[in-house]
């Protein structure tokens, strides 16, 4: 039994050792957390500029990648992260991780989409916001009201029908949070979402979820971001993307180096790349916010005012206060348990 | 009768020394522990190391305990584990029996549906729970008021999730029993129900603590349960997932790593106590059983499998029906639209081709392993203290959620410190880690079956001068054919749905199916995620179906497994 | 009296016969000595098998017994000893290089071949061309009586015959020893008892040196050319059947061989001897008197007389009970001196006149040399 079994063993791997002398054509892996479409639309421009090079891409939720990032620190994988949470890659930044580097078109970017720190490590891509979807039938099923303000969700008409996700697991749901801080300040923040707490059904996982459940009727109002909710209205979903008029939290997606890229001349060809107009442009199909301010194009079914109710935020202020925020929101709320329906 | 003689060429005795007992057992420990208990080290060892990598004892412990929601966490955990490992253990225990105790009609489909868990993607019974018991859900009166997202959510799913592995343990202990045993008590004028009460349940009580505890552990390190179904719910596994993942503090993640460990542990000493009192249960001259025929037990349990198989199967087919619709609830005009993806974009069908290699290769390297693993620790071979430490490596990976084992293979492996660096990115990594993820049932199963072999078959083959290796070959593999043949089917169904280990190893080339659902979820994409799921499941489903067919064909060439001529 | 101080004397060291210990014996055990973590479970055994006996090892269960097997089998190492087969030193050698054949009280038959290839099973690694292979598996089947059986399974075969495929799998390879662990336990007593002669017949025709282990007296009595008894890791005696059975050295040899009256001794005084309250005359020279112990014999040993009369050694007793054994009766006799202990005899049945009946007196004798005095050790 055992000359066999170890032959088949070890030809079973045989096939999978990395061939290391591979074609003649460069390689460059990268790291997204950029929506799907639009990822693979950048990388299809790229590889068109760059045809020598071949991009790999490795698509993820924004926390995943971050954290595969600094879990591969001892040999680095990713020659780029194009596209994460500015206050995701900032965690990778405090860990010395990225590579502090100006792309070409730097100066032409957004003063706000951009580092401005002497050495920048970030590109801002695009942005996105908070925003509500609110599923119009079930709610009219049970005669609620679309809410108007984040001030509205305290109303105890809605409760037990809010989910958000957890700021534990979810830079959206980070990005909502901080908004309300910057909204009703640091104390008048926290009794909000005291107040707001007793009706949510569900803090989930998955910045994307609410919007979705919203989507299917799981519940009537989703706290998350528009793009979801864009195509859950273009699957054919009964929802409303609601644009509260306080104002929205929100945040850049944007590109760094990883420090110890294999592949630096072609990281930093793609770090000039994503940072240049044609790229923004295409972003936009996405996103109506992209780093080049002047580029105004709507993509279908997408909230038109979102731009104008952005929050004024700090952004270095809110990345140096992440883990306090997320400590304090376990405090306060990772440990109650939810009020039933 | 004839005379006898002295056979020519025998009384030069050259006898080869059989160094496998040398030999095998070490090389293997190292192989193992290379796979599962360095990589797994590799990140529990943080949990004594602060973020600069010094030691600091037991302050992220200390930590740890200040969290609020840790006591919760971990009464959540233990509680909800523990009712869903009791409800688990009510469906399966009769579910089994009525498999292999009985002349039940339709004891084959029935077996194929519990199975049916096992084969889908566990995003697929989320779907298909929410449809049903969502807040838009068909049934959802069902639930009495209670809302699916929370306990109930966990328990119903949880059960779900581990019926078939306890199905599985439960009918391999009933289906090895004595059957003089039962005409025994029947000449003692013991009636059924008292013959149940007391040859059957004792005979099978290391199976039924086996598989509690199994399904407890599997239930203890869930993370993807809780996380779709379980709304606020807090447990110790979807903590480790937010400390790590949300909180990017692995040293703290690696702490929840430890404390999961340690229900297991108590477990493992359960089981491994039963398994001792065990051994004399079923010896080398056990008669096998014969179902026994008893019109009005039958037709209950026939009643309960049929019960079980309905909500099996509404739960799968629920999810199959929403992959087909426009837009679940508001539209549910039926359509392929979902399915059109899968086959356009080159990316998503090549994660297909890529999950069909990790599964074979998962199958063909695991089934290796473990049938030498398994082989040596049932037969004895080498030194004990090798075999201790095979059977501690071999029986780890249980107890560790895939989040814990796939970053201790980032720690572990993408180090240019280890020499096996250059397998960083490669598929065979991938495999590795499946196979590790899920060595420790199909290790249990070959030792299982290869224990009911008396062991003095060996020492008989050995007075005849064939060392371990001959023996394996000529005794052993053919009686252990059809056990092998389940465990690389079961390699190979859970490296298709596998996904909490991988999403830190996974690279372009090599993203497997299981991930492209998970990034179609993530991407809002919930129909073509569902589709893309149900297409997993059928493709299981074939492997299921090949394997079946295979053992079914093994058994029928072996002649020697039937009781007359 | 060489008989009765065989039986004073303790034995330590190994009995043999006159013959066996010329010629230079064929298995040789010296100062074999076997512990499980603090247990001894073999100690210091010294045992010579000549070539072509059948020597059974008889034992209560836990006696060391099997373990002593194991260690000439290879199956375990001795801690200290040494194990001489055929001239040659082999106890550091695996049980693949050795030179024996085995036979298991679970048959231990490989369950996916048939009888004829388990039967062939050694023969395979062996240069053998396919009709020599064949030929001596036909010659292997007729020896244990299977000829028609050959291509069946073991699930297909009864107890008795699995276990007749097992001994001519243990031949195969013409071993020069054949080891036995209770190859009979696992059967029915009728099968048992017909395999117990064909084995035994079949030793003497092949010749070949065979150690059996078994619990079962009868059994050991009935098929051995001598027997070793084991108690507690130690051999106690070792003889042909009748020596042990007649002579044993000592109480529990004695009643481990089958059932003996032992009666305490008070005193001994030329060869009267003071046991259980009645006096007893010693066949033989006188022995010295004050010696501690029991005057045993056999229940067959006694003699029964309905009325009074002088025997040989004879005291008169009440028939307390009695039960029909067939051809014989077996009485418990309550003397009828007082503090005199009840004793057990078992006798033919009368063909003529009628038994004694329940409360009948009779005289009770033992012929004198069927009596014999062992101390109480064991």
């Amino acid at each position: 039994m055992l000359k066999p079994i170890l032959a088949a063993t070890i030809a079973a791997f045989i096939p999978f050792v990395p061939l290391v002398a591979e074609a003649q054509q460069r390689t460059l892996t990268v790291y997204s957390s950029l929506d799907e479409d639009q990822a693979k639309a950048l990388i299809k421009g790229f590889e068109a500029k760059h045809p020598q090079v071949k991009v790999n891409a490795i698509l993820g939720s924004t926390a995943p990648i971050i954290a595969r990032v600094i879990a591969e620190a001892a040999s680095p994988q990713a020659d780029i992260i194009m596209g994460n949470a500015v206050s995701a890659l900032m965690a990778a930044d405090a860990r010395s991780l990225l590579l502090p580097y100006k792309p070409a078109h730097f100066d032409k970017v957004a003063p706000v989409m951009r580092d401005n720190r002497a050495e920048p490590v970030w590109v801002g891509i695009d942005a996105w916001a908070s925003s509500l979807c609110f599923n119009t039938v079930e709610a009219a099923k049970k005669n609620i009201p679309a809410p108007k303000s984040w001030a509205d969700l305290t109303n105890p008409v809605y409760k037990g029908h809010i989910t958000m996700p957890s700021p534990l697991s979810s830079g959206t749901a980070l990005l909502a949070v901080n908004g309300w801080l910057t909204i009703f300040g640091e104390k008048g923040g926290w009794e909000f979402m005291d107040k707001m707490h007793e009706n949510v059904s569900k803090y989930g996982h998955s910045g994307s979820a609410p919007c979705r459940q919203a989507g299917s009727g799981e519940t009537i109002i989703g706290i998350s971001y528009a793009t979801p909710g864009v195509k859950a209205i273009n699957e054919g979903a009964p929802i409303q993307i609601i644009l509260p008029s306080e104002g929205l939290g929100w945040e850049i997606e944007a590109a760094a180096i990883v420090k110890g890229a294999r592949n630096l001349a072609d990281a930093k060809a793609m770090a000039d790349w994503i940072s240049s107009r044609e790229a923004a442009e295409i972003s936009a199909k996405y996103l109506p916010i992209t780093a080049y301010d002047d580029i105004q194009v709507l993509p279908k079914n997408y909230p038109a005012d979102e731009k104008s109710k952005l929050l004024k935020m700090d952004f270095a202020k809110l990345a140096s206060s992440r883990e306090a925020v997320m400590a304090e929101w376990q405090k306060r709320y990772g440990v109650k348990v939810p009020p039933k329906n | 009768m004839a005379e006898i003689s002295a056979v020519s060429g025998m009384a030069a005795r050259q006898v080869r020394p059989d160094p496998t007992g040398q030999i095998v057992p070490p090389v293997l420990l190292v192989v193992l522990a290379t796979a599962t208990l360095l990589p797994i080290g590799a990140l529990l060892v943080r949990a004594f190391l602060g973020k600069d990598g010094a030691f600091v004892g037991l302050d992220n412990f200390l930590r740890y305990g200040a969290e609020p929601g840790l006591v919760i966490a971990a009464w959540n955990s233990l509680s909800l584990s523990m009712i869903a490992t009791v409800i688990a253990m009510a469906l399966a225990f009769p579910f089994a029996y009525a498999l292999v105790r009985t002349a039940m009609p339709g004891r084959g489909i029935f077996r194929l549906i519990a199975l049916l868990p096992l084969l889908a993607p566990s995003l697929l019974p989320a779907f298909g729970m929410v449809y049903l018991f969502g807040n838009q859900g068909w049934l959802k009166g069902w639930l009495l008021g209670e809302s699916l997202y929370g306990p109930v959510g966990i328990v119903i799913a949880s059960v779900f999730y581990v019926f078939p592995h306890a199905v599985l343990i439960l009918s391999a202990g009933l289906s090895a029993g004595d059957q003089r045993h039962y005409e025994a008590a029947r000449a003692l004028r013991a009636g059924p129900w008292r013959r149940f009460v007391t040859v059957t349940l004792p005979s099978c009580r290391y199976a039924a603590i086996s598989a509690a505890s199994i399904a407890f552990i599997l239930i203890f390190t869930d993370f993807g349960i809780p996380s779709v179904v379980g709304g606020s719910t807090n447990v110790l596994a979807t903590d480790i997932y937010k400390l790590v993942i949300g909180r990017f503090d692995f040293e703290m993640g690696a702490v929840v790593g430890v404390l999961l460990l340690l229900p297991a542990v108590v477990a493992y000493g359960i089981d491994w106590l039963a398994r001792k009192s065990q051994r004399a249960m079923i010896t080398g001259k056990s008669v096998p059983i014969r179902a026994e025929r008893l019109p009005l037990r039958d037709l209950m349990l026939f009643l309960f499998a049929t019960l079980v198989a309905v909500a099996i199967l509404g739960i799968i087919g629920m999810a199959i029906f929403g992959s087909l619709v426009k837009f679940w609830p508001y539209n549910l005009s039926l359509g392929l639209q979902n399915y059109e993806r899968l086959f356009t974009d080159a990316d998503e069908f090549r994660a297909l081709g890529n999950s069909l290699i990790l599964a074979f290769g998962t199958a063909l390297a695991g089934t290796g392993l473990v049938a030498l693993s398994g082989w040596l620790i049932a037969r004895k071979l080498g030194n004990g203290m090798v075999r201790n430490g095979l059977q501690g490596v071999a029986m780890m990976p249980v107890a560790v959620p895939g989040l814990v084992l796939g970053l201790g293979y980032v720690f572990f492996f993408n180090n240019p410190a280890n020499p096996l660096h250059a397998l960083q990115g490669s598929l065979a990594l991938i495999i590795l880690c499946t196979v590790a993820h899920f060595y420790t049932v199909p290790h249990l199963m070959v030792v299982n079956e290869l224990l009911r072999l008396d062991r003095e078959i060996d020492l008989a083959a050995q007075a005849l001068r064939i060392g371990p290796a001959g023996t394996a070959r000529r005794i052993h593999a053919p009686v252990l054919l059809p056990t092998l043949i389940d465990v690389a089917g079961y390699f190979f169904v859970n490296a298709m749905t596998t996904v909490s280990a991988l999403i830190f190893l996974f690279t372009a080339q090599t993203r497997p199916a299981s991930i492209a659902v998970i990034n179609l979820v993530e991407g809002s994409r919930i129909g073509q995620a569902s589709a893309f799921a149900v297409v997993i499941m059928a493709l299981s489903m074939v492997a299921a179906a090949i394997q079946l067919t295979l053992r079914h064909l093994v058994i029928r060439a072996q002649g020697w497994r039937r009781q007359t001529a | 009296m060489a008989g009765l101080a065989t039986a004073f004397s303790v034995v330590s060291e190994p009995v043999t016969s006159g013959a066996a210990a010329i010629a230079a014996p064929y298995l040789s055990l010296v100062g074999l000595t076997k512990r499980f973590g603090s247990a001894v479970v073999v100690r210091d055994v010294n045992l010579d098998v000549p070539r072509g006996e059948l020597l059974c090892i008889l034992g209560p269960s836990g006696c060391g017994k099997t373990t002593l097997l194991r260690l000439i089998a290879g199956f375990e190492a001795a801690d200290s000893g040494s194990i001489r087969q055929a001239g040659s030193e082999i106890s550091a050698l695996p049980p693949e290089a050795r030179d024996f054949g085995i036979v298991f009280q679970s048959y231990a038959l490989f369950p996916n071949r048939s009888a004829a290839r388990n039967i062939g099973f050694g023969l395979e690694t062996l240069p053998l061309s396919r009709t020599e292979r064949t030929a001596r598996i036909r010659e292997l089947l007729a020896l244990v009586g299977l000829e028609g059986h050959a291509d069946k399974y073991p699930s297909q075969l009864s107890g008795g015959q699995q276990q007749r495929v097992a001994l001519a799998r243990a031949l195969a390879l013409s071993p020069g020893l054949l080891l036995l662990d209770e190859p009979l336990s696992a059967l029915d007593a009728n099968v048992r008892a017909s395999l117990r002669d064909e084995l035994r017949q079949l030793q003497r025709r092949i010749g070949i040196t065979s150690i059996m282990v078994t619990h079962d007296q009868q059994e050991a009595l009935s098929i051995a050319d001598r027997v070793v008894v084991m108690n507690a890791g130690r051999i106690e005696q070792i003889g042909t059947p009748a020596e042990l059975y007649q002579r044993p050295a000592n109480l529990f040899v004695a009643r481990f061989l089958g059932e003996v009256n032992a009666l305490p001794v008070t005193s001994i005084s030329g060869n009267i001897v003071q046991a259980g309250g009645h006096a007893f005359r010693l066949g033989g020279s006188p022995v010295p008197g004050g010696s501690a112990g029991y005057l045993c014999f056999r229940p067959s040993a006694v003699r029964i007389g309905m009325e009074a009369a002088g025997g040989a050694a004879g005291t008169r007793g009440r028939v307390s009970s009695m039960a029909f054994l067939g051809d014989r009766l077996r009485l418990e006799i309550q003397p009828e001196i007082q503090n005199g202990g009840p004793f057990v005899a078992e006798i033919p049945f009368p063909r003529f006149g009628n038994p004694p009946g329940l409360g009948d007196h009779v005289t009770v004798s033992v012929e004198p040399d069927q009596l014999f005095l062992l101390d109480d050790h064991g």
